[in-house]
């Protein structure tokens, strides 16, 4: 009897304000999923609740959209009482300086360049075979979020994407993982983890947008909740901050984590998960 | 005392204003809206700042004080949902069949209390986790879980009304 009781499965009720928690990305819920995998209703409801939430988010969109971007530019005058907190110092007044040194400067200049590229190339090396095909194939393959939801229209498709020339220092991030993109939605992104690189992670997660998705099923290293403390808050939440900008490096699409930045960086759709390996 | 250098300044005021934007708008700004962004971003930068690990709660709170504060010092008294349909080009609404349901999801956030508009605007513009959205509202994690469940069902069924129909 006893141990009859032992193997009775634990009853669980998935009641709707667990399912809204759920689908709203609020809560991670391993017990939900894998009974929704199991229970063909289950499943239904939680599918119903995801496309009501996402209707909801779609339409909060097109109601209040994001501005253009255009918006945040701070020489407009709009932000004329910004501008002494934006504005870097003016600098001092070049003084002339001796001919030796305006051509050696320079040719030093070059010579440190070149030096950090190969050191670059090297770092990209590390982080797996693939990396490098990043760098050529970001710029066609990553696509608007405009253009992807039908949602927030044309304003925001107007400006440069959100791409950053950096790739993100792994060890910022307790969580880094290799998923594939989802269809984008209601302002959010849906990923499906196949492999997890560093920290710990469930078989989905959800991304808000700053700007810019990833096209539906592209591969990419997601780099969650950064770790990084920089000295110079108020970027500290930023992932400028948390990123370690090098010479040659591929491109990332910016997005949120409950309530903190993120980095999605594509991969080739050829990559081989098994190869890679964090520096 | 913790301070940014003027490039952080401006490469956070370019990440956050225009969530700021959204944020204040679904707490009832419109045409003071730009005012209260500005407001919200000269007091961080004046600000001593608190540690990482209670930034965004600070900083959210001030987001939404800010809306309270110009809110109450609004003189026009026009509703939400008719503020909101400014916002909101024509052509893109007759454009878009999914659009159809924005007038009714517009009297929804209009009805719904501030509030719960704030705990919504936190959780699909910024964002948010519950505890941070609670740490922000300052209140208990369970009020923002009710707030969030009520707020999305009148949103719903709002659009339930106007015809939407789910995909799956």
């Amino acid at each position: 009897m006893g141990e009859h009781d032992d193997m009775k499965p634990e009853l669980e009720t998935f009641d709707d304000d667990r399912l809204l928690a759920y689908a709203l990305g609020l809560d991670d819920d391993p017990g939900l999923e894998a009974a929704a995998e199991a229970d063909a209703a289950l499943n239904a409801r939680l599918a119903a609740m995801r496309a009501d939430v996402g209707a909801v988010g779609a339409g909060l969109d097109r109601v209040v959209p994001a501005p253009p971007d255009e918006y945040t530019d701070l020489s407009g005058t709009r932000w004329g009482e910004l501008r002494e907190f934006v504005a870097a110092p003016a600098p001092a007044a070049p003084r002339r300086r001796p001919m030796w040194l305006r051509v050696l400067v320079p040719a030093a200049a070059i010579a440190l360049v070149l030096v950090a590229g190969v050191v670059g190339l090297q770092r990209l090396g590390t982080v797996g075979g693939n990396e490098a095909a990043t760098v050529a194939d970001d710029e066609k393959t990553v696509e608007s979020y405009g253009r992807q939801s039908g949602g927030t229209g044309t304003a925001e498709d107007a400006g440069a994407p959100s791409l950053d020339a950096t790739i993100p220092d792994p060890t910022a991030y307790e969580t880094v993982v290799v998923a594939r993109a989802q269809l984008p939605f209601g302002g959010r992104q849906r990923f499906e983890v196949l492999r997890v690189l560093r920290g710990e992670a469930g078989t989905e997660v959800s991304l808000a947008m700053v700007d810019r998705a990833l096209a539906p099923d592209t591969l990419a290293i997601l780099y969650l909740r950064p770790t990084g403390h920089a000295n110079d808050a108020p970027s500290a939440p930023s992932p400028a901050s948390t990123a370690t900008p090098l010479v040659v490096a591929g491109k990332v699409v910016r997005y949120t984590f409950k309530g903190e930045p993120a980095l999605a960086r594509r991969l080739p759709a050829d990559t081989d998960l098994e190869t890679i390996t964090l520096p | 005392m913790r301070r940014a250098q003027p490039e952080a300044r401006a490469e956070f005021f370019r990440r956050y204003a225009p969530q700021v934007r959204r944020i204040l708008f679904l707490q009832g700004l419109c045409d003071e809206v730009d005012d209260a962004v500005q407001e919200v971003f000269i007091k961080v930068f004046r600000a001593d700042l608190p540690g990482e690990e209670r930034f965004l709660a600070w900083f959210y709170r001030l987001i939404l004080n800010a809306g309270r504060d110009q809110g109450r010092r609004r003189k026009t008294r026009r509703g939400l949902a008719e503020r909101l349909e400014g916002l909101a080009p024509a052509e893109r609404a007759q454009a878009e069949p999914s659009a159809l349901g924005d007038p009714a999801l517009r009297r929804a956030l209009d009805g719904l209390a501030p509030d719960f508009r704030e705990a919504v605007a936190l959780r699909f513009f910024a964002d948010l986790s519950l505890e941070s959205i609670a740490a922000a509202q300052d209140v208990p994690l369970g009020t923002v879980k009710s707030r969030l469940h009520g707020a999305l069902a009148r949103l719903r069924q709002a659009l339930a009304e106007a015809g939407y129909e789910r995909e799956t």
